[in-house]
Formats: C-alpha cells, sequence, structure tokens
C-alpha cells in the first residue's frame, strides 16, 4: 500500500459505498439503540483526527501521522466503513518512512472527501433509528 | 466454575473502539473495565484483577506488547487470557504479540458476531487451566508436606524423571539427562549393591519394588529413604520402565547413637560443634572461677556472597582450611569449635594478662591475612571478631559466648575485617535504637524526611542529564540523622516499605514536575535490600508512575552490587519485573562487591554506576586502572557508566578520555533541595519544551 499513489487509491474505490451496510446492521442488531451512542461519538472525533492528522503534516511530524491515521483507521473499521480505512491505512503505510513525503500530502484530500462522504452516509442511517 | 461473570478488561486508545466493545460486550453480561493506553491498564489490572485482557497494539503511553509483558511478569502465579487487537495483515505484529505473552489475537476490523464467542471460549480455557493449576499446586504442597516424590526410570534410555522433591531428597540436581547411576550417586556405597540386587529381580519378572537405603547430604547429614515402585514390562516381558514414589524417613531413623554423635561434632571441619563448646567452657568455668579466659567469636566476611560465586563445595573447603588454620595456631590448653556456618568459636584459657591476648590476636591476624589456596587460586579473606572477657563481661559460658557474638555483629556492621571487644554499650545499642525508632516512626507520619536531588551531567557536555534523589532526616532535636544509621533501622524495624515508598513517590513526582517544565531528567532512587526484596515492589513503581506522564525509562532504580549477587537468581527475576514497566536500572556501587560476570551480563541492567572510593583514588596509577578496567567492561557489556564522586578537573579529565557517559559529584553539584536544584537547573539549560509535549499528547 505503501507505494500506492493517492489517485490509484481513490480511482479504484470510486464505485464502493463509504459504509459495509451488512457490518452496520450486524453492530445494530447487537446493540440496538446504543449503537447511535457510538455513531455520534465517531462522528464527533472523525474530524478531530483529521485535523491531528493535517496538523501533523504541516508541523513534518511523521509519527503523529502514522499514530492518528492508525488510531482513524481502527475506530472507522470498527464502526463499518469500507473506503476510509484504506485511506488511512495507505497514510500510516506512508509515514513509517519517517518523513512527510509527496504520497502524504496527497492523500490527504481524498481523505477529507471521503471523511465527508461517511459522514453524510451514517447521518442517513441514524435517521432510520 | 464460577456463577459471577468474568470482568473484562479493555485497553484501547481509540475511544470510539474502546464504547464499541465495552457496549457488545457489556450486553453480553460481562461487567467491563476501560483503559485508555497501557499504564492506565496495567494499573487498573493490579488494582480490580479482571478475568481478561483485551489489549490494543499502538498506543501512545505503554503500548500493548509492553504492558502484556509487564502483566505477566506481574501476575506470576495465574495466567489470565490477553488476548491482542490486531490488524489483520500485521503477521508481524502478531509474532510479536506471542512473544509478549498474549494468549491469542483478534483481528481489526472486528468481527462482532465472532467476538463474544472467541472471549467465552479463552475464559472456559483460563479455567480449565487454572483449575489444573490449582491441583497441581495442591499436591505438589502435600507431597512436600510428606516429604514424598515420585519418579520414574525408563529402563531403555536409562533416564530418572520424577517431582523436583525427588532429586531434593537424593540431593542430585535435577537434569534432562541424568541416568540411574547419577541418580544414585549420593547414596552410600553400602546400599548400593541392595538397589542393584532389588532392581534384577525385577527384570526377572517380580513387579513390584520396596526398600530402603541411605543417602549422604551435601551437608554431612544422612537421610534414610524408601522407595515404592511398579514395574512395567513389554510383549516380550522385558522390563520397559518402573515407576514409584520415595519417601524421607530420616526422622524415624535418629537413633540415640546418632543424636549423640551429631550433637557434639560438626562432621565437615571436624572440630567440636557449639554444644561441645558450651559444655567445655562451662566446665572450665566452673573450675577455674578467677582466671582470666577469652572467647574470641569469628566469621568469614560476604561468606554468603562467596558461597554464590563459586558454590557450596568451594565454601566448604574453605570452611575445612579454615578449621586446618585455627587449629594450628592455638597454644596448648587453647580450644576451638564451629558454632554455625561459618562462625568459629576460639576460648584463650588461663591468660596471665591482657597483652597475652593481644599478641595471640596479632598472630591470629597476620595467618589470617594470607591467602587461602583452593584449586590452584589464591583467596584474600577478611573477618569480622568479637571478643568477650570472663570473669569481668561474665561468668556463664552461654552469656559469654552470646557477648562475644555480639561484639562480632558490631565489627561486622562497621563494615567487617576488624575486631571488636564486648562492652555493655552493645546491650544498651538496644535502647537507644528505640529512641531513634520512635524518632522515626514520627517522623515518617510527620513527613520530616525530605529528598534531596544531586546533579548528573552528561559527560561530554556537561548539561544536565539527571539527578539521583538521596533521602535527608533533620530531626528537630537530633539534628541531622544520616541514612547509614536510619536506613539500617528501618529495615529491622519493618517501615523501610514505607520509607522507600515515600522517597519513590517524592522523586518521581519530582521529576514528573522537571519533565512537564520541559527537563526530560532520569531521576535514580536507591532501592534497599528490603525494599528490593519485597514481592509488590513491581506494583508500588506501577502505581506511583500511573498519576504521572513520566516516560518510566527516566526512572532509574539503583541496587547496590552486593544486594544483585546476594541472591542473582531472584535479583533477576526482580529486575525483569521492574524493567518490564519500562524502568532503568543501574548497579550502584560498583567494584565494592563480587559480581559474577556471567551474572552480571544476564541481568537487564542499563547502567554501572562507579563507587565513589574509586574515583578518589584515580591519582593512584592502580586506582586509574581499576576504572579503566570498569569502564571498558561495561563498554564491552553495551552498558552505560555513571562516576560518582567526581570533586577535580583531573578526575573529571581522566574519566572523560576513558569514555565514561555520565557524572555525579560536588564539581557539578551538591545535593540539594529541590527547589535549589530547579534554580540550578534553569541556570545552565533552557527547557525543552517540545519533547515532554509530543510524549504527553
Amino acid at each position: 500500500m505503501s507505494n500506492a499513489t493517492s489517485n490509484a487509491t481513490s480511482d479504484a474505490m470510486s464505485n464502493l459505498s463509504s459504509i459495509d451496510t451488512n457490518n452496520l446492521a450486524l453492530l445494530h442488531e447487537i446493540l440496538g439503540d446504543d449503537l447511535q451512542e457510538i455513531l455520534h461519538a465517531f462522528l464527533a472525533t472523525m474530524p478531530e483526527l483529521i485535523g491531528q492528522i493535517e496538523l501533523s503534516i504541516q508541523i513534518q511530524d511523521a509519527d503523529g501521522v502514522q499514530l492518528h491515521a492508525h488510531t482513524l483507521k481502527g475506530s472507522s473499521a470498527n464502526i463499518g466503513a469500507s473506503k476510509l480505512p484504506i485511506l488511512c491505512a495507505a497514510l500510516e503505510e506512508s509515514a513509517k518512512q519517517g518523513v512527510i513525503n509527496e504520497n502524504i500530502v496527497a492523500l490527504l484530500p481524498p481523505l477529507k472527501v471521503e471523511s465527508e462522504q461517511l459522514k453524510t452516509e451514517l447521518s442517513q442511517f441514524l435517521q432510520s433509528f | 466454575m464460577s456463577i459471577q461473570p468474568a470482568t473484562l478488561l479493555i485497553v484501547d486508545d481509540d475511544s470510539v473502539t474502546r464504547l464499541l466493545l465495552s457496549k457488545v460486550l457489556s450486553s453480553a453480561g460481562y461487567p467491563i473495565l476501560s483503559a485508555s493506553n497501557g499504564r492506565e491498564g496495567l494499573s487498573l489490572y493490579m488494582q480490580q484483577r479482571p478475568q481478561l485482557v483485551l489489549m490494543d497494539v499502538t498506543m501512545p503511553v505503554m503500548d500493548g506488547y509492553a504492558a502484556t509483558r509487564a502483566i505477566r511478569q506481574f501476575e506470576t502465579e495465574h495466567s489470565v487470557p490477553i488476548l491482542m487487537l490486531t490488524a489483520l495483515d500485521d503477521v508481524e505484529s502478531i509474532d510479536r504479540a506471542f512473544e509478549a505473552g498474549a494468549t491469542d489475537f483478534i483481528t481489526k476490523p472486528i468481527h462482532w458476531h465472532l467476538l463474544t464467542q472467541r472471549i467465552k471460549y479463552a475464559l472456559r480455557a483460563a479455567q480449565i487451566e487454572e483449575a489444573l493449576w490449582q491441583r497441581q499446586t495442591a499436591l505438589d504442597f502435600v507431597q512436600t508436606l510428606a516429604k514424598l516424590g515420585y519418579w520414574e526410570w525408563d529402563v531403555l534410555n536409562d533416564r530418572i524423571t520424577g517431582s523436583d522433591a525427588t532429586f531434593v531428597l537424593f540431593d542430585v540436581p535435577f537434569d534432562s539427562e541424568l541416568n540411574l547411576e547419577g541418580f544414585l550417586s549420593r547414596v552410600k556405597f553400602e546400599d548400593k549393591p541392595m538397589i542393584h540386587r532389588l532392581l534384577s529381580e525385577l527384570s526377572k519378572g517380580q513387579s513390584q519394588l520396596q526398600g530402603s537405603c541411605r543417602v549422604t547430604v551435601h551437608d554431612g547429614s544422612t537421610r534414610y529413604i524408601e522407595f515404592l515402585g511398579q514395574a512395567e514390562f513389554d510383549h516380550q516381558g522385558a522390563l520397559r520402565k518402573i515407576s514409584g514414589s520415595v519417601q524421607d524417613l530420616s526422622r524415624l531413623h535418629q537413633a540415640e547413637s546418632l543424636i549423640a554423635y551429631q550433637n557434639h561434632h560438626d562432621a565437615l571441619t571436624g572440630l567440636p560443634n557449639r554444644n561441645h563448646a558450651l559444655e567445655t567452657l562451662s566446665r572450665h568455668l566452673q573450675q577455674n572461677s578467677q582466671s582470666l579466659c577469652a572467647v574470641l567469636v569469628l566469621d568469614i566476611d560476604r561468606f554468603k556472597q562467596l558461597n554464590h560465586h563459586h558454590g557450596q563445595s568451594y565454601g566448604d573447603r574453605l570452611l575445612q582450611a579454615l578449621a586446618q588454620r585455627l587449629k594450628h595456631l592455638l597454644r596448648e590448653g587453647d580450644y576451638v569449635a564451629r558454632l554455625s556456618s561459618d562462625e568459629f568459636c576460639l576460648v584463650i584459657r588461663n591468660l596471665q594478662a591482657l597483652d597475652e591476648l593481644t599478641s595471640l590476636l596479632k598472630r591470629l591476624q597476620t595467618h589470617l591475612q594470607q591467602p587461602f589456596i583452593l584449586e590452584q587460586q589464591e583467596h584474600f579473606l577478611s573477618f569480622s571478631i568479637g571478643i568477650s572477657l570472663a570473669p569481668q563481661d561474665g561468668t556463664q559460658a552461654e552469656a559469654l559466648i552470646n557477648q562475644a557474638h555480639l561484639a562480632r555483629e558490631h565489627a561486622k556492621q562497621q563494615g567487617g575485617n576488624q575486631t571488636w571487644y564486648f562492652s555493655t554499650q552493645m546491650n544498651q545499642g538496644n535502647s537507644q535504637n528505640l529512641i531513634l525508632e520512635n524518632a522515626l516512626r514520627t517522623a515518617l507520619k510527620k513527613a520530616q524526611m525530605e529528598v534531596y536531588y544531586q546533579p548528573q551531567v552528561d559527560a561530554q557536555t556537561l548539561k544536565p542529564c539527571g539527578a539521583e534523589a538521596l533521602i535527608r532526616w533533620h530531626h528537630p532535636e537530633l539534628g541531622q540523622i544520616p541514612p547509614s544509621l536510619f536506613i539500617p533501622l528501618a529495615e529491622t524495624i519493618g517501615l523501610i516499605g514505607d520509607l522507600g515508598q515515600q522517597v519513590m513517590q517524592h522523586a518521581v513526582e519530582q521529576a514528573n514536575r522537571w519533565y512537564l517544565a520541559g527537563f526530560p531528567l532520569r531521576i535514580g532512587i536507591n532501592l534497599s535490600g528490603r525494599q528490593f526484596n519485597q514481592n509488590n515492589l513491581m506494583q508500588d513503581l506501577q502505581m506511583v508512575l500511573a498519576n504521572t506522564e513520566l516516560p518510566a525509562k527516566l526512572v532509574d532504580l539503583e541496587i547496590t552490587e552486593s544486594l544483585a549477587m546476594s541472591d542473582p537468581s531472584r535479583t533477576k527475576q526482580q529486575l525483569k519485573s521492574l524493567k518490564a514497566l519500562g524502568a532503568s536500572i543501574s548497579i550502584d556501587d560498583f567494584g565494592t562487591g563480587y559480581s559474577s560476570l556471567a551474572y552480571l551480563q544476564s541481568f537487564p541492567i542499563d547502567t554501572l554506576k562507579i563507587d565513589r572510593s574509586f574515583v578518589i583514588n584515580l591519582q593512584t596509577s592502580a586506582g586509574q586502572t581499576i576504572v579503566s578496567t570498569i569502564i571498558a567492561m561495561a563498554h564491552a557489556l553495551g552498558l552505560e557508566v555513571i562516576a560518582e564522586g567526581i570533586e577535580t578537573q583531573a578526575q573529571q579529565d581522566f574519566l572523560q578520555a576513558k569514555g565514561c557517559h555520565i557524572f555525579q559529584g560536588y564539581k557539578f553539584g551538591k545535593p540539594m533541595p529541590a527547589e535549589a536544584f530547579f534554580a540550578w537547573l534553569t541556570e545552565r539549560e533552557a527547557p525543552n519544551v517540545t519533547s515532554p509535549q509530543r510524549i504527553a499528547q
């Protein structure tokens, strides 16, 4: 993944939905209405984490990018996001090199776009409660 | 099986995942604890002892591997299941998780419908393992009580296996390659033919074995053992295996004659023993009540360590050689006995005057200073000697020996290698201690103790890099009381735990304040012998660390070389558990004790601290050689070196040239209170504001 450019990554995923609805439905089954609380928590932390990633890129802190991309990867995958984890994994891998390279810089815009898309889809899902 | 549901601990830095896991698992009926990093998780584990841990890998303060290792070090008697949360494709982290001691792994993204099943299985497996372990422990305990062991002889391969007790009873170390002959090596020569006869009867088709034999134990005593066995044969009727039990029946065999013999005789050195000494001295005192008589009690300094290094048989031969030398030294009519392990008693009878005793002592010292030669090597020993005199100190044998013993203890407390006459103050020492003891209790309660900090600087840049925490006690009436006086007292009256805990807490909190102010200094904390051997040391340190943001590696725990070597296997275990928390470890006063390089290398240590006495001696070429050797050795072992007690430019130059890493001494700063230390610090360096914030996120 580390060598994949942002364009290739986002192109390959453009046909996918942002959420694996099966996974989310399963969680709904297990947790019932508690899932609302978790999704709200996710929607609150996602922009914070993206902000941290952006800030880390600005101050040339590759460790910071790695840590926050890792966290966002895990939490988004766990609530059933399908594309965002892949973008995060790409960021995390690139950041392991220890420097802020153009790969990382290029991954940020699609990450933001995808997070908006995910937010829209999750909000729709939340209305079904 | 317990009816109460198991408590689960979730350790993950991502709040969403933590919340998800908590919700899913509590809806499955489990009580949940959760922590947002490894350090918090470890603290919660120590306090609550959950039945299962779900552990994330990547976390900012103490990652999942380190926390898992620490839990394993802390919980040595139970194996709590630790399930590690890893990415599916991350084979490397799965491997590392197992190395750290994880039971299993759960891949992310988490398959929610499988999660509760995985946890149910892991809990059941742990329960089965726990039940098995408890039964095994109970069985071992009962067997130990009954002095009972089991054994098995694989006839074809001639290999003996069995329980620990069996090998203890036969006084042979367990070894997977042990054959019958090796196993029976301590059995008395006369009893071996009988055993072989019984075995040959078995090979002729008899299936039961029963007999008894005697074992000569390494301390010279005899053990009486009864053994039972059951033979197994193969299809051709050839003997394949014998399994059975052994039991120690020595207590039943203690015949009258045996008791009488052992009562007066020391098997190792051939000298009379304590009972004999008491009877002889009593008789002498009754018959010569007015004549001057001296009782000397003598022992070898650091004999225990010597024994550890060179082995029991070395110690035994040393005692035999010493016994010989003492016998030769004495005049006719004098008397020598061995009181206990390395303690000897000399009775000098019918002295005309005290100067006669003085010249005898001189002779004794000259002879004992000569090296003892074992295995073609010279060994120089030092001794502590205590003397009591009849009739002035007393006329009762037991009292005189006790007084000489007390004087000997005193000589030892003063550092050994000296002779002390008994004085009544040694008895009064107790009442002085009582005053000090009460003062110490009050001081601890009122927190009169203060922690001072002595600067440490980087040897190349001379910039501050650390501090050693040193306890100071200023008593309102008694004044400044030196640690060398109250630390041993605190150890004897059981206050060292509280005292050590107070110092550790102060020092770590102080270092944390410096750290947050932008000075990541490493804080050196001394551990006393008792403190180091306490079982809850690991927990104490963790609890102190948990309330701070200080990285654990900035806590440097110092133990003296002699403490480290007094029980090397225990030292290794304890150091491993402290290391699992991430702390740094130093060997203090290095060079003053007897280190085994093999042990030193096996300890997980970071630093050697060269004792100040060597630094003081740097003006001599011998002193320079010693210090160069220690530094070269540390370099070879990959250890960092701190030199203590640096006062002059010449010392600094020499140590710098030799590649010493860190300096400590009056040249750079005396021990000072925290505020003065901070002033000293800010005079020399501007805070580094980026580093703590980065880690403290």
